[in-house]
């Protein structure tokens, strides 16, 4: 087994179904990165498949740290061939990420991940049979901590959901979400009694969210909390949890149970929407006034002509 | 008739699920002719059949919660009262009203002959009356319904014609069998059970409830009281018997 030859991947490379079609998906979805893994949980020089927007692919980490990937090519070769296309790649919050095209843009920024008393933390790769679009919504929803996540992040009857806003920011062409407050018996790990969280919510990625909430401890510095959405098929997904936290208290072992004791109360949720993709027309499903965030993204959505894992307008 | 299930079905009155199965505060999930339903009773006995799906977000109304008066959904906590389907409270906003579009997809249903009949659309002037093609005294004990992996036209064939599944069924170690299969009317077969042992025969009804195009249950019925003492026994004979058809069917469906 030689060094692998490889093409650059060109739009006439990928799958047609990628290219031709115009129902499957805009364009922007398969030049967007596309996380496909977390670091934590790769060896290097082993081959790991995956299937990313429908594409069966194979990546690997080798050992100058240069991560590659290619389409599989039928055959169900691990190795990849002269007939491989070669993908763009890149590592970023600790994760790989692929493009199936041509990437236009860096990966969305967190400046905070730099801050030198982070805990940066990969908290777990969750497979969960529903698409990446309903697994973000779910994470920008308030109204549902009182039920799903009783005792954590929500508890009875405290259960309004005061006005906040939601707004598509032009500029840098993400959703906002700002003064979302909402009372939390134990919002954290370094949490010891209820009390009124604020939450601030990014969305700069289709598939990928960030969630700011104040620290427990340091009301003025605020923890997040990330969701990294791999959209595997169109009612499939990968979810990875990224913390990054302000906790000198909790070991890496607590923070991740934490947070994976919240997803899977959410993942028998998620599992049970019908229909697994999310519409996009805002009369398929009757919204209040604290569905503003879910609105505002499934309009967004609209707007950049996502369609994969969506049911179009 | 195609096996594709036709539109105007949609009209007709189904056995969906037995009574005695829609207990105190459940909530049973079924379908009928690809239409997912939570079928639940409320605190008065009440029976209702909807759509399976809170109308705020998706979720299934089947992972909630039967309160006896409503469905709380699993996801947000709304509520949806008995009957109408109504939203009546949405604990996101608690002082607000819930607009009355917010509301469950709700179906007609009845209780009648020990299972719950459910019709997905109104037919014209027809009454919510099941067909039970019986005019002499009805002494009704309902039996296990069977899960098939086969279209309900295919099992219907199979019940009227096939010979092999005839042999199968008469095989003499399942202690019964069935003979004078007729259908009386789409979907409602009419046969003859005879106990082996005792050569007694009671009338029975096979009724074919189509989940999906290619998934059926069968629900099946006899004209008789079972009394107590072999009550286990012939619950496990009749068992036998619609397991065994139950696995021819889905056998000959493998093979086309």
């Amino acid at each position: 087994m030689g060094q692998p030859k490889m093409v650059e991947s060109s739009v006439d490379q990928l799958p047609s179904r990628l290219v031709d079609d115009p129902a499957w998906s805009g364009r922007t979805v398969v030049d967007d990165w596309q996380v496909v893994g977390s670091l934590d949980q790769i060896e290097v020089g082993v081959n790991y498949q995956t299937v990313l927007l429908d594409v069966p692919i194979t990546f690997n980490v080798t050992g100058s740290r240069e991560v590659r990937a290619w389409i599989n090519t039928g055959c169900g070769s691990q190795t990849s061939s002269s007939a491989s296309v070669r993908l763009k790649t890149c590592v970023q919050y600790r994760y790989i990420w692929v493009s199936l095209g041509q990437p236009m843009q860096n990966i969305f920024e967190i400046p905070e991940y730099y801050e030198p008393d982070r805990r940066n933390i990969h908290a777990a790769t969750i497979r969960v049979k529903v698409s990446a679009p309903r697994a973000i919504e779910n994470f920008l929803d308030l109204a549902h901590f009182p039920f799903v996540h009783p005792g954590s992040l929500g508890e009875e009857p405290f259960t309004e959901v005061k006005d906040y806003d939601a707004v598509i920011l032009e500029e840098s062409n993400e959703v906002l979400a700002q003064k979302c407050c909402f009372w939390q018996p134990n919002a954290m790990p370094t949490a010891t009694e209820g009390y009124e969280v604020e939450y601030v919510y990014r969305v700069p990625h289709p598939y990928c969210a960030i969630l700011y909430k104040a620290n427990a401890i340091d009301m003025n510095r605020m923890d997040i909390v990330s969701i990294f959405v791999q959209p595997v098929s169109e009612e499939e997904c990968n979810a990875n949890m990224f913390l990054a936290m302000i906790d000198d208290q909790n070991s890496d072992t607590v923070i991740r149970s934490f947070q994976l004791q919240i997803f899977a109360q959410d993942k028998p949720i998620l599992e049970n929407q019908v229909p697994k993709r999310l519409p996009l027309d805002l009369r398929a499903e009757m919204s209040v006034r604290c569905d503003a965030l879910s609105t505002t993204y499934r309009r967004w959505l609209h707007k950049r002509d996502v369609r994969f894992g969506t049911i179009p307008q | 008739m195609t096996s594709a299930l036709d539109k105007s079905f949609r009209g007709w009155l189904f056995p969906v699920v037995r009574s005695q199965e829609v207990g105190l505060r459940h909530i049973h999930r079924s379908q009928l002719l690809n239409q997912e339903l939570a079928i639940w009773r409320d605190d008065d006995g009440q029976i209702n059949a909807w759509e399976n799906r809170c109308p705020h977000r998706g979720t299934r109304l089947s992972i909630g919660l039967n309160t006896g008066v409503e469905i709380r959904c699993q996801y947000h906590g709304w509520r949806y009262a008995s009957q109408s389907g109504q939203c009546t409270f949405i604990p996101a906003h608690p002082t607000m009203e819930p607009s009355p579009r917010y509301c469950v997809n709700t179906f007609e249903c009845i209780e009648k002959y020990g299972y719950v009949w459910v019709r997905l659309e109104k037919d014209k002037d027809e009454d919510l009356e099941p067909l039970l093609p019986l005019t002499e005294k009805l002494s009704l004990t309902t039996l296990r319904s069977v899960y098939t992996m086969a279209s309900t036209t295919r099992i219907r064939d199979w019940l009227i014609s096939d010979c092999e599944l005839q042999i199968k069924v008469n095989s003499p170690s399942l202690g019964c069998s069935l003979t004078e299969i007729q259908q009386r009317h789409s979907f409602c077969l009419e046969a003859l059970s005879i106990n082996d042992q005792t050569d007694k025969s009671v009338t029975m009804f096979i009724y074919l409830h189509p989940l999906t195009d290619d998934a059926t249950v069968i629900h099946p019925l006899v004209n008789a009281s079972i009394s107590p003492e072999i009550r286990l026994d012939e619950f496990r004979r009749y068992n036998r018997l619609f397991g065994t058809i139950r696995d021819v069917c889905e056998a000959g469906n493998a093979l086309n």
